[in-house]
């Protein structure tokens, strides 16, 4: 596969930032209908155990917060690749940047926690969202020390 | 810490922060950044150069001042 050219690649990640942007306010509009169908399955699956409607409002309340948390974490994504498509990538808004957004990945990670108590399959997602936080904590630290190290060069006279 | 004293010599030798610029070619602002002590390191063709430029000792731009002096 050619290597696509680095301004290019940014120009296709911002396209993708403002994609799932506009996805998220799309599906902030269809999260009841998407808690509805993923309660009345499960009732179907688990007959004994049935979720009834003070349940449902839980599950759409846990699905919003997780959307606003998504959501805000694409706008800081979106806020780094403006700053890296301006060269300015080692710098330490950037690495606030990075840290925001793994922490909104382990906030996702308890939203998903909280949804197991209605859906064993959300330790899953917590426990995705959880390892791609650490992930990105691992990747802020090494943008930190380039920062660092930069931030000298810069410096030497 | 280490202190640049390079205005000092600058004044000594009465030479502006331009000429020094051009005999040592570096930009002024690279130079503004070693006079106002917010360089991270200096090369040491740089010093030379410095040196060489003021007609004077490497101790006459670097100092040391201790803890304690500060």
């Amino acid at each position: 596969m050619p290597k696509i050219p680095t301004k290019v690649s940014v120009i296709i990640s911002i396209v993708f930032s403002v994609l799932l942007f506009a996805f998220s306010a799309a599906a902030a509009f269809m999260i009841p209908a998407i808690a509805e169908i993923a309660i009345s399955t499960r009732n179907s699956v688990f007959p004994d155990a049935m979720l009834g409607s003070s349940e449902s409002v839980w599950v759409i309340i846990l699905l919003y917060i997780a959307l606003i948390v998504i959501a805000a974490s694409d706008v800081l994504m979106f806020f780094l690749l403006i700053r890296v498509r301006k060269g300015l990538v080692f710098t330490d808004l950037s690495v606030a940047l990075l840290r925001h957004v793994a922490w909104g990945c382990f906030a996702l990670s308890a939203v998903a926690c909280a949804m197991a108590v209605f859906f064993r399959m959300s330790l899953v997602v917590a426990f995705l969202a959880a390892f791609l936080g650490f992930c990105l904590r691992v990747f802020k630290n090494a943008v930190e020390e380039a920062a660092e190290i930069k931030s000298e060069n810069d410096l030497t006279v | 810490m280490i202190v640049i004293n390079l205005d000092v010599m600058m004044a000594k030798r009465k030479m502006s922060l331009n000429e020094l610029s051009e005999k040592v070619g570096i930009t002024v602002a690279n130079l503004s950044v070693l006079k106002n002590n917010k360089a991270k390191a200096v090369r040491f063709s740089t010093l030379d150069a410095i040196c060489s430029a003021l007609d004077c000792r490497v101790e006459d731009i670097l100092e040391y001042v201790g803890g304690d002096k500060q």
